[in-house]
């Protein structure tokens, strides 16, 4: 009498059809005995018993085990007509589900095909990204606002239907996050690692990211929250949840926020979540008193490289203090000519141009902006310096009816050259961005402008000082070293971060000509 | 097509989860989620379970059609989709299903208790189908009735029927080494999806869940018990692992939990015998091995008097006569 079995891996049908199989091959001629049974080891041991199995079969719990005994030519028969009855039920599928459907138009068409999607990005004009953003979460989605021009009630009543149903809204106006080490919308490429930052600001964000990156360490998540987050209606409530996640998170060991200063009532409550985070919370609040933020566990930061250092220093079990990059003398001759006397910043981050303005007013005084820290100081007309100037070229008066300046470089390059001509003008400044969102090659748009704007210098018997900074990692896909070697071969004296170029600008308007502690 | 679900029972995700398609049947699907257990969905003629969403389904519906084994499953905001599939499932208008056997106290000394078990115990025996435990053991098989019996089975009965009347002596003196002892050599036992020996094992515990009450020796037993056939509960399928993992935290399918209540708290008795008929219906075997589990196990911490007057009458005659039955065929 001879023994066939068949072995079908994680197989699952239900108990009728299972005895109906059974019955089945027990009926054909010359079968003896047959079994269609799930092999769990008591099984196994139980047809060894009755005879079915004589050897050793690899079979575990989940797989169908078919199990005949009878005539050679009986058994082969039935192996046939149990593949063939067996086929009849709709075969496993291996694919990854991807659907040909058409194209995704609704929020709701989208998670048909991506179903385990766990966050929209939102982009939209901003009357109609509110109420998107609602069809997202109610879809149980988190979601990062990207659209501007949402009104201050809509954010509130998102994110406190987020906050009710554990979801996290980041923005309105959020251009930036990395999440699970994927950048979403202006966010540069960075390694991964274990520090966590939640911002209120994009380019604070990039800015930060990109120097860990730089000097060594990595990002666990970067949460952005919107520029409005921290506003007394608002509450913090983005910054208090990514807080949190991030102090739950494993895989952060140090945290990071970012912000303009919040409101006093904002600030001490978020201030009193990262003292009880349980790691160490560095806190960067542009222009808040550093004794206000300081407290066990939490380390103030003045600027957004001092907020990268000390992250990098306390994730290397160092204290901040200790955690500086070291500098070298900085040696660099002033060929100005008297009349050359004013700095002029043209920026395409609102973070990098705030953080000026901060800087600059401790060393030049009165710095005039179209985003002043002081509001006498605002620019009465955006299109015309005057004195120290520095300007945030992606604010709305700028960006109305056109792409925002770190993707279209023609509103900058305009001004660089106007600036040029400005016989009182000793130094432009400057902010290069990369990263995922930015112009795929910025230096190629600049370089030109900036080589024709010291040339237009040069003939009227000047000396212009273009001073910059590229915001980026090695890994963007624009590829800082060709977008600094570029910038250096048009005359653009490089800092690594925008306090370094802000310093090394303030001193050549200043006028030594040696400049200390810089790379 | 878009469905909603009618109920979920109270070990079931409703709002955020992702997971794949594990295995399909017509009137159920499981689903595997990311923690590692089965989310079981059924059509609307099912009863509920603790793992399990009911579906309000059209008529002629099966799963089979709509689904693929593998197919990336996710809930967001209480809307279940399925990859590839038009099919979803709008989860927020789900009724939480639960019956609590905890807190069930049946009490076969109550005659109108007892005489509800034995009426369930007389729709077993009459119940004649499939070759699980329940069939050879309580049912009274005939060789030429059931012409898939075969040595298998023979083996089978043998087994069981020692490994059964040792568990419920061991339990009645709550002995865990003894348990154990008796109920590894069920577990992954017998034909069916869900092996004989696994329902059985489920409808046991569901018994000694709906009889333990606030007493606490039983309830250290059960716990106890528990603990080890969480681990234990590895030498069988998926499927019939979670109908495992639920009935160690107290929870069963709904005909099996109905009938516990409809035996524990007796209306009337053809309450009961419908609630038995509905039990024993699921599935091929499944119903019959689970609902004798069931019934020996409200039995098995019954009053000692009861042992004497009742049950060891009861044992003695479906056991050993039914043994010497299954060794003449």
């Amino acid at each position: 009498m001879a023994r066939a079995t068949k072995i079908l891996r994680n197989f699952y049908r239900d108990s009728v059809s299972l005895m109906q199989l059974s019955s089945t091959f027990a009926k054909l001629p010359g079968v003896e005995q047959a079994s269609a049974i799930m092999a769990s080891a008591n099984n196994i041991n139980l047809l060894k018993e009755a005879g079915l199995l004589g050897e050793t079969i690899e079979a575990g719990a989940n797989d169908l085990l078919i199990a005949l005994q009878g005539d050679d030519d009986a058994l082969a028969a039935a192996m046939a007509a149990a593949e063939s009855a067996l086929n009849q039920n709709p075969p496993p599928m291996s694919g990854n589900g991807k659907s040909s459907a058409m194209a995704p138009r609704s929020i709701e068409m989208g998670l048909g095909t991506m179903v385990g999607a766990n966050l929209a990005l939102i982009s939209t004009p901003g009357e109609y990204a509110a109420a998107e953003a609602f069809k997202a979460l109610r879809l149980g989605l988190n979601v990062m606002l990207f659209s501007d021009n949402v009104e201050l009630k809509d954010e509130i009543a998102l994110k406190r239907f987020a906050q009710d149903h554990d979801l996290i809204v980041m923005g309105p106006d959020c251009g930036t996050a990395i999440i699970n080490g994927i950048p979403l919308a202006f966010a540069n490429v960075v390694r991964r690692g274990e520090i966590g930052v939640v911002a209120a600001s994009g380019t604070g964000l990039q800015q930060v990211t990109c120097l860990i990156d730089r000097w060594g360490k990595g990002i666990s998540q970067a949460i952005g929250t919107g520029g409005h987050d921290l506003h007394r209606d608002v509450g913090g409530i983005s910054m208090l949840q990514g807080l949190k996640a991030l102090a739950a998170d494993p895989s952060t060991s140090v945290i990071v926020l970012i912000s303009k200063p919040p409101s006093p009532e904002v600030a001490a409550r978020v201030l009193d979540v990262a003292g009880g985070a349980g790691k160490p919370v560095v806190v960067n609040f542009l222009g808040a008193d550093p004794e206000g933020i300081r407290r066990p566990n939490v380390f103030a930061a003045r600027t957004l490289e001092d907020a990268a250092a000390a992250a990098v220093a306390l994730a290397d079990g160092r204290r901040p203090e200790e955690g500086r990059p070291e500098r070298s003398p900085f040696a660099m001759p002033s060929r100005l000519v008297p009349g050359q006397q004013y700095l002029r910043g043209l920026y395409s981050g609102g973070t990098f141009c705030y953080e000026a303005s901060l800087l600059l007013k401790k060393k030049l005084g009165q710095v005039y902006s179209n985003t002043p820290v002081d509001p006498e100081n605002r620019l009465d007309d955006v299109w015309t310096s005057r004195g120290h100037t520095v300007i945030d070229l992606g604010d709305d008066l700028f960006t109305r009816g056109r792409p925002h300046p770190m993707i279209d470089h023609r509103l900058r390059n305009e001004r660089i050259l106007k600036e040029a001509g400005d016989p009182e003008v000793a130094v432009i400044l400057l902010d290069v961005v990369l990263g995922y969102g930015s112009h795929p090659d910025p230096a190629s748009e600049m370089a030109p402008v900036i080589e024709k704007a010291k040339a237009l210098a040069d003939e009227a018997g000047r000396h212009l000082v273009v001073i910059g900074f590229v915001c980026g990692t090695t890994m963007d896909p624009q590829n800082l070293s060709k977008q600094e070697a570029a910038l250096r071969d048009a005359g653009v004296i490089l800092a690594e971060s925008n306090a370094q170029a802000v310093r090394l600008a303030a001193t050549v308007v200043l006028g030594p000509t040696t400049v200390g502690g810089m790379p | 097509m878009r469905l909603h679900a009618l109920s979920a029972g109270v070990e079931a995700p409703t709002m955020c989860f992702s997971g794949v398609i594990h295995s399909i049947f017509h009137h159920a699907c499981n689903v595997s989620l990311e923690s590692k257990a089965l989310l079981t969905l059924v059509s609307s003629e099912q009863g509920n379970l603790s793992q399990g969403i009911r579906l309000g389904t059209p008529p002629k519906f099966t799963f089979l059609d709509q689904l693929r084994v593998g197919q990336p499953v996710a809930c967001r905001g209480g809307i279940l989709r399925i990859s590839g599939s038009e099919l979803s499932v709008d989860l927020r208008t789900a009724r939480l299903w639960h019956i609590d056997l905890k807190g069930m106290r049946v009490d076969l000394r109550q005659c109108d208790t007892a005489q509800a078990w034995a009426v369930a115990w007389l729709e077993l025996e009459n119940h004649r189908r499939g070759n699980g435990i329940s069939a050879m053991i309580a049912a009274l098989p005939e060789p030429r009735q059931n012409p898939v019996t075969s040595p298998e089975i023979m083996a089978l009965v043998e087994r069981a029927v020692h490994t059964v009347s040792a568990l419920i002596e061991v339990t009645r003196t709550l002995q865990v080494d003894g348990a154990i002892t008796a109920i590894r050599p069920l577990i992954g036992l017998g034909p069916g999806l869900t092996p004989s020996g696994d329902d059985f094992i489920v409808g046991y515990l569901a018994g000694l869940w709906s009889t333990a009450g606030s007493e606490s020796s039983r309830v250290r037993f059960l716990s106890s018990l528990g603990a080890w056939l969480s681990q234990a509960a590895a030498g069988t399928n998926a499927i019939s692992r979670t109908y495992i993992q639920s009935a160690i935290n107290g929870n069963v399918s709904e005909p099996m939990a109905t009938l516990a209540q409809r035996v524990g708290h007796p209306k009337n008795m053809d309450r009961v015998r419908e609630a038995a008929r509905t039990a024993l219906q699921v599935g091929n075997t499944s119903g019959a091995d689970g609902v004798l589990g069931l019934l020996l196990g409200c039995l098995a911490w019954a009053a000692p008097s009861l042992h004497k007057q009742k049950a060891r009458a009861i044992f003695r005659l479906f056991f050993q006569d039914r043994r010497s039955r299954q060794c003449c065929l």
